[in-house]
């Protein structure tokens, strides 16, 4: 066996002395290589963690989650540098364009590399591990022993399927073509793809001097493919599903953590039984160290990483400087100690960012806030957005108060790859909103001159009934009011009469009038509409037309709380059937961000009598259709378009180059295209869809909030 | 008009080879994006969406028919992959899968009844269903806000690229005016230093 060295290992373990992770070789293999150089190792240990031939490690990404891997191959060069060859597993967020239409089994599966090609597996310097993992398959190969129930759920990872990186697709079934290496055969799938039935570590803990000098370079993956995933994993941040590792939580860690070690077979027991009750101990303690509720949700992960950490007692903070010294050394080009200035970041260490799921990639070396995981791609750190405040990782818990907290700290909590609105602003936004436009809005008060008497009354009953309901702060009444004002404001636009252009109703149809009693307290049907006579001799006029019309007379209502499902005609005739007022209607048709439960018309009248009876009469009492729908009716008028603007917020042109522009927009050419991936623009352009993701999540939740506000109010309902 | 069930089924169909585009820009037209979405499939039909009732900078949005479901999926993941931009960049299109609601012509449900009730004060249900009223008002309100908070963040967003843009242009010119004047050249020669000839 090799000799035995002791090297002192300074217990403060400086930063910039790297030099000072431990590193033994374990029991040799066998010599190779063409003139019989090279030694090959069954195990080693690195950081006081024992690794063997066929553990399963996770490899350090700059920027990003690690990358899985499984030893296959261990050894020394000549010139004292150590290398590994670890063949790749998959995380589905690295193939998530090939997994379309494939369910992932469970949320902690991965693939294993099979096939040919890049991407199966690489040789890579032994410094660029980063952890030890525990990865279960759970294939139901035979030869595969089948593992317990608790070692599933206590895995880090599982797998049973195979990705070919050759043909890029999903194979079900591992048969013997995984992995090209050495010439694959069942046996050797049972002997390193398949659970392990012993672990068959015989580690010598054996102090060895090593040299950390040589090349400390980052892990030099070659295979494009994994680079282009992992930005298709950016681009898929906000949108993807594909969530994995909802944190497990502590107790689950420290107890994988002491299961791990008790795998870990020690000559020296006593040292394992020392570290694991130091891990176990010191793992809530550090984690303590960093945003608590991060480490809440990666708990799970943090065990593996705590694993590995330096163990030395006296050091203060353990974990963080070890680690950092890792991050230095992994994560440089350059062979020298990095400066200090990495390790600032000592909130963003590796390991956090081991933790941090969702993000594809955290930024190790360009962020420069402590304390809070990075949401924005590593691309936006590149566009030079030095500026940009961390954007919290919290999730908006409730919606609605969104108004009421004022401060911005957010706890970070269970996400789902969203950024939230950080709360601050928006409640600097709406404080803003609510002061400026409480001025308009108290001008407009003096001007009110309602002809709605009987609505203005209504309206005083329904604010104070809106100060009754609302339990919530004044800023919420204060809306309530400032809308009811909106609407009164509305109905004060001073109409004309207007001669009846002979609107008709846009359905016509040939049906047999149905005429239906109308009682109140009494449900009817609604059917189609009688048809005037006349309808047979006029075209109807366009909508665009009809709806200027109104708007301008001011008999244009806007319908609310109707089912989106319903079509313009069905509104027409529940007009007509309950007021008995003809009208055109249109449904507002869904947008991006419409409600997705209450539909929206737009109904014009043919006069301003007709438009105000009905809206009284709506607002007055109540119109329930189909028992779970109160009708709310109001007076809109429809914004002025001062002049359509030219351009969307987002399309940016150099001011230079603006005269090219606008000669290529005369010769009406279609500029469209898709971006490169080596481009500025292409850097912006994810930003965009970041922010558009964002957006989308707002109003998801949103709109979630409020059905579910519905819903409850609507339960109170008698007769459904 | 009865909608024969035929009818509706055809009409679903018709919705799922349709996409939604957002995120376009004003002056796009439906030629214009006809022409940018035909490199993926055949496209049969672009209608823009009307905005009667949102701000106006929140960019058009169409639905573009194109031949079959499959090439709608075809074409909403490809968005979704890598942006794709029309009449401006960099802000990217959306691309989603179409929804009944979305169209204006869309045929009523056969079979469906609608039943509409009047309610007045002294029945049951007369509180609840204010209050109901009451919540709709809100939550419109809720909504308008949350989309002026959008638009807000969407131009900051495209302020600070415009900076950035204008920087690394800035930045462009130095470089090429240093390069073609054959500064860095000579300056090259004067340090010693190889200067590599950037050809892009």
């Amino acid at each position: 066996m090799a000799s035995v060295e002791t090297v002192k290992v300074e217990p403060s373990a400086d930063l910039e002395n790297e030099e000072e992770v431990k590193f033994v070789w374990g029991r040799k293999r066998g010599i190779g290589g063409k003139r019989k150089e090279v030694q090959f190792y069954e195990s080693f240990t690195y950081d006081d963690v024992e690794y063997a031939l066929y553990d399963c490690v996770y490899m350090h990404k700059e920027g990003q989650l690690p990358y899985i891997g499984k030893i296959i191959k261990i050894w020394e060069n000549p010139d004292k540098s150590r290398k590994i060859k670890v063949h790749w597993f998959f995380r589905p967020s690295e193939i998530l364009y090939h997994l379309k239409g494939v369910k992932v089994a469970v949320e902690n599966e991965i693939f294993l590399a099979s096939g040919e090609g890049t991407g199966l597996a690489n040789v890579n310097p032994l410094e660029a591990i980063a952890g030890k993992c525990n990865v279960v398959c759970i294939s139901e190969d035979n030869s595969n022993p089948q593992p317990s129930e608790e070692e599933v759920k206590m895995a880090d990872f599982v797998f049973y399927r195979a990705f070919d990186v050759g043909k890029c697709s999903i194979l079900d079934k591992m048969d013997d073509k995984v992995g090209g290496l050495d010439g694959m055969c069942l046996s050797s799938l049972v002997k390193y793809v398949f659970n392990r039935k012993v672990s068959q570590k015989a580690s010598h803990v054996l102090k060895h001097a090593s040299d950390q000098n040589g090349d400390k370079n980052a892990v030099e993956y070659q295979a494009t493919t994994k680079e282009s995933f992992g930005l298709k994993a950016l681009n898929d941040l906000g949108t993807s599903k594909a969530s994995h590792l909802d944190g497990k939580i502590d107790v689950d860690a420290q107890s994988s953590l002491v299961r791990q070690d008790a795998l870990q077979r020690e000559t020296n027991v006593s040292r394992v039984n020392k570290e694991t009750t130091k891990k176990a101990n010191s793992a809530p303690g550090e984690q303590n160290s960093h945003d608590v509720s991060r480490v809440a949700k990666a708990a799970g992960k943090l065990s593996h990483i705590v694993g590995k950490s330096d163990v030395n007692v006296q050091t203060s903070p353990v974990r963080p400087d070890a680690n950092d010294s890792r991050v230095k050394q992994q994560s440089t080009m350059k062979g020298n100690p990095a400066p200090v200035q990495i390790v600032n970041s000592t909130a963003t260490t590796v390991v956090q960012n081991t933790i941090s799921e969702e993000n594809a990639c955290c930024k190790i070396n360009n962020e420069k806030d402590d304390k809070k995981v990075n949401k924005p791609p590593i691309n936006l750190v590149e566009a030079g957005e030095t500026g940009k405040s961390p954007k919290d990782l919290g999730v908006l818990e409730d919606r609605p108060s969104k108004r009421i907290k004022v401060n911005g700290s957010v706890t970070l909590s269970e996400d789902k790859g969203v950024n939230s609105v950080e709360k601050s602003t928006v409640c600097r936004n709406e404080k803003k909103v609510l002061g400026t436009s409480a001025v308009p809005s108290e001008e407009r008060k003096k001007s009110v001159d309602s002809k709605l008497s009987g609505g203005l009354d209504k309206n005083m009953k329904i604010r104070k009934d809106s100060a009754a309901l609302d339990s919530r702060p004044s800023k919420k009444a204060n809306i309530d009011a400032r809308k009811v004002q909106e609407d009164r404001d509305k109905s004060n636009m001073l109409g004309k009469r207007a001669d009846n252009l002979g609107k008709l109703p846009k359905v016509s149809t040939g049906t047999s009038p149905k005429e239906v009693e109308r009682t109140e307290g009494k449900s009817f049907e609604v059917t189609r509409r009688p048809v005037a006579e006349s309808s047979k001799w006029f075209k109807a006029p366009p909508w665009e037309e009809v709806m200027q019309t109104a708007n301008e007379q001011g008999a244009l209502i806007l319908l609310e709380n109707l089912n989106p499902e319903y079509t313009s005609g069905e509104v027409e005739d529940i007009i007509w059937h309950a007021c008995r007022e003809n009208c055109t209607t249109k449904m507002v048709q869904r947008t991006a961000f419409s409600s997705p439960y209450s539909g929206r018309a737009l109904v014009a009248f043919k006069t301003r009598e007709g438009a105000e009876r009905v809206t009284k009469k709506l607002a007055d009492g109540c119109l329930m259709v189909s028992n779970q729908r109160p009708l709310v009716a109001s007076f809109v008028s429809l914004p002025k378009t001062e002049g359509n603007p030219t351009s969307l917020a987002g399309h940016l042109c150099v001011d230079k180059l603006r005269l090219q522009l606008q000669r290529e927009m005369r010769e009406a050419v279609s500029t469209s295209h898709c971006s490169q991936p080596n481009t500025i623009e292409y850097e912006m352009a994810n930003e965009w869809r970041l922010l558009q993701a964002r957006s989308d999540s707002w109003w998801n939740r949103l709109y979630k909030q409020q059905k579910e506000d519905l819903t409850k109010i609507t339960s109170g309902l008698k007769r459904k | 008009m009865e909608t024969s069930d035929k009818e509706y089924v055809a009409f679903g169909e018709k919705v799922k080879r349709t996409i939604f585009i957002d995120n376009l820009s004003p002056v796009a037209t439906e030629a214009v994006v006809k022409a940018a979405l035909d490199q993926f499939g055949n496209v049969i039909q672009v209608k823009f969406i009307p905005n009667y009732l949102e701000p106006k900078n929140i960019g058009q949005a169409a639905l573009v028919e194109v031949e079959n479901a499959d090439q709608a999926k075809t074409i909403i993941s490809e968005l979704s992959n890598s942006p794709f931009m029309i009449c401006g960049m960099p802000r990217p299109v959306r691309a989603r899968a179409a929804e009944a609601e979305m169209f204006d012509d869309r045929p009523r449900k056969p079979g469906r009844k609608i039943v509409c009730r009047w309610l007045d004060s002294s029945d049951p249900d007369f509180e609840v269903a204010n209050k109901i009223k009451l919540t709709v008002r809100k939550q419109a309100e809720e909504s308008k806000f949350l989309l002026k908070h959008q638009l807000e963040e969407e131009e900051n967003l495209s302020k600070k690229q415009m900076e950035t843009l204008n920087a690394s242009y800035k930045k462009f010119e130095i470089i090429e005016s240093v390069v073609s004047n054959r500064v860095a050249t000579r300056l090259a020669e004067r340090y010693r230093v190889r200067v590599a000839d950037a050809e892009h």
